[in-house]
């Protein structure tokens, strides 16, 4: 399970056939890295990977007020993951396609891999004989 | 127990553990086919044989994605004994595609912009 969830974490359809330039420095990554570390912010940006939806649609699903899921937007938001689109009244979250570089999509991905693949490797050092 | 600290550097990944068990059985955990499959999905190895190993205390595999753009990079397993008497274990992932340091290499040692493929 722990495993499925690991390959999930970064949607496919970010990987877009295009060149993009971008800027790829530590502050970018650092915020990256911070955005996605909550777990609640990694549901939400999972959620917003399978397609655009607003902050109700979100929130469905979730154990989560609507003040503190504006609060997890504005951060993805401000790692540039996320991105805002005003439909007329309604404001519709989506995936920022400039947001993740390949190689912070990379780094991201492994650097939540491999907690996870420790966590196994622990329960097998425990089902094997000294 | 738990991750004791973590870096990046540039296109690398170093992640630091500790784990109660000692050296040589962790190395069994992560050296043996049969047992590394357990914990680390053989799909993720792009090659099951090891690129070097020193007995007991370091081993390198080269890895692939398993979902597209399928960048190619190589992890090492460091082992030292802690002072509990358990392991520390160091994870080395580099990135190493040569997509992208065709793209990328010039640029990749400072800050300025850089241009990537994404594949």
């Amino acid at each position: 399970m722990a495993d499925l969830a690991a390959k999930q974490i970064l949607p496919r359809n970010m990987l877009a056939n295009h060149i993009s330039t971008c800027l790829c420095d530590d502050m970018i990554k650092n915020d990256v890295f911070r955005a996605l570390a909550d777990p609640t912010r990694r549901a939400i940006y999972e959620k917003l990977a399978a397609g655009s939806m607003n902050a109700s649609a979100l929130r469905k699903g979730m154990e989560i007020s609507q003040p503190a899921i504006s609060q997890h937007l504005s951060v993805l938001r401000g790692a540039k993951l996320v991105r805002e689109e005003r439909q007329g009244r309604f404001v519709n979250y989506e995936v920022d396609p400039e947001g993740l570089t390949l190689i912070a999509q990379w780094l991201v991905k492994y650097r939540a891999y491999w907690p996870t693949r420790i966590t196994a490797l622990k329960v097998l050092l425990k089902d094997m004989d000294q | 127990m738990n991750e004791e600290q973590t870096k990046e550097q540039n296109n690398d990944i170093e992640l630091e553990f500790d784990l109660d068990d000692p050296p040589q059985k962790v190395w069994r955990a992560i050296s043996i086919p049969e047992f590394r499959e357990k914990w680390l999905p053989k799909e993720m190895l792009a090659d099951p044989d090891a690129i070097t190993t020193t007995s007991g205390q370091e081993v390198r595999y080269r890895l692939c994605d398993d979902s597209p753009p399928f960048l190619e990079s190589t992890v090492t397993f460091i082992l030292t004994p802690n002072k509990t008497g358990g392991t520390r274990l160091r994870i080395v992932h580099d990135l190493t595609d040569a997509r992208f340091d065709r793209m990328a290499g010039a640029a990749a040692n400072n800050n300025g912009p850089l241009l990537m493929l994404a594949a």
